[in-house]
């Protein structure tokens, strides 16, 4: 155990280290419900949570992934405010937070990254899509993922 | 230690959930894909898709087997389903578009890794890494 220790934790602190990499994001809709969002994000000319996307909808049990932040520049959704720009790499550019609401099944929340304008990771909607719903966001690796379960 | 124990077990045990599957190409250059899955009626390593296009800097996702059905399809024409829940991802074949060189990374049932790095003959040096891993619930197939 004592040599096994250090091992662990070190995988511990590469797993703590490397959400600082941020690269894709992913959203992952487990619900039998419509969920509306919008997206905020950073980048070499926009400051944290400054980059704002349009509302779009992820159908139920839908995943939908974005491979960086110059893939909103066009398309659905698409930044409000861009374009965006990868200047600098993944340590200038990164996903900082959504709102969210269900449409027809009422309740609405945020999630985000620490740090950033929605420093709340994980949120329960009650009383919505049938019982409740948990959404949670996540650095994974050098990725992002939204889980709406 | 004992919560910590408890904690990175509770990880492991996570990887078993099914949930989606994402394809992340942070290279530029473009490849082409298989997935293999099982569900109820298909257990094992047999159920593949058909040929993926995986464009340079692009990302797909894909909620549950039966997202797959249309688009890319499975092979024989094969309609999956998550019935029972007794469904899941078990690896991804590669090669670069034009070129046999590939690999084939998963979750160690169909595979013997999960992780592979090749020369990157699209670019025509260096090396491209691909792997299979958790991300939360969910399961990433990451190209760099």
């Amino acid at each position: 155990m004592k040599k096994l220790f250090p091992k662990l934790f070190t995988a511990f602190l590469l797993m703590a280290a490397a959400p600082q990499a941020k690269a894709a994001l992913f959203i992952n809709n487990n619900t039998g419900c419509d969920i509306t969002m919008e997206l905020y994000a950073h980048d070499f000319n926009h400051g944290t949570c400054v980059l704002h996307s349009g509302w779009f909808v992820v159908p139920a049990y839908n995943s939908v992934a974005y491979n960086n932040v110059t893939t909103l520049n066009s398309g659905t959704p698409s930044w409000l405010n861009g374009p965006a720009v990868l200047t600098g790499g993944t340590t200038v550019w990164g996903w900082d937070a959504t709102k969210f609401y269900f449409g027809l099944a009422g309740g609405s929340g945020v999630v985000g990254a620490a740090g950033s304008c929605i420093p709340n990771a994980s949120t329960v909607i009650p009383n919505t899509c049938g019982s409740s719903v948990t959404v949670t966001w996540g650095p994974f690796g050098s990725n992002t993922v939204i889980d709406i379960n | 230690m004992k919560r910590f124990l408890i904690v990175a077990l509770l990880a492991l045990l996570s990887y078993g959930a099914q949930a989606a599957l994402f394809i992340n190409n942070n290279t530029t250059c473009t490849f082409q894909g298989f997935v293999v899955a099982y569900d109820i009626n298909t257990p094992g390593c047999i159920m593949h898709t058909n040929p993926m296009t995986i464009a340079p800097g692009t990302s797909y996702a894909y909620n549950n087997v039966s997202s797959m059905n249309v688009v890319p399809g499975w092979g024989g024409g094969y309609t999956a389903t998550t019935t029972g829940g007794a469904w899941g991802w078990r690896s991804f074949l590669f090669n670069f578009q034009g070129s046999m060189v590939g690999g084939h990374v998963g979750d160690l049932t169909c595979t013997t890794t999960n992780t592979i790095t090749v020369p990157n003959v699209c670019l025509g040096s260096g090396t491209v890494t691909v792997s299979w891993g958790p991300l939360a619930s969910n399961v990433v197939v990451d190209i760099n």
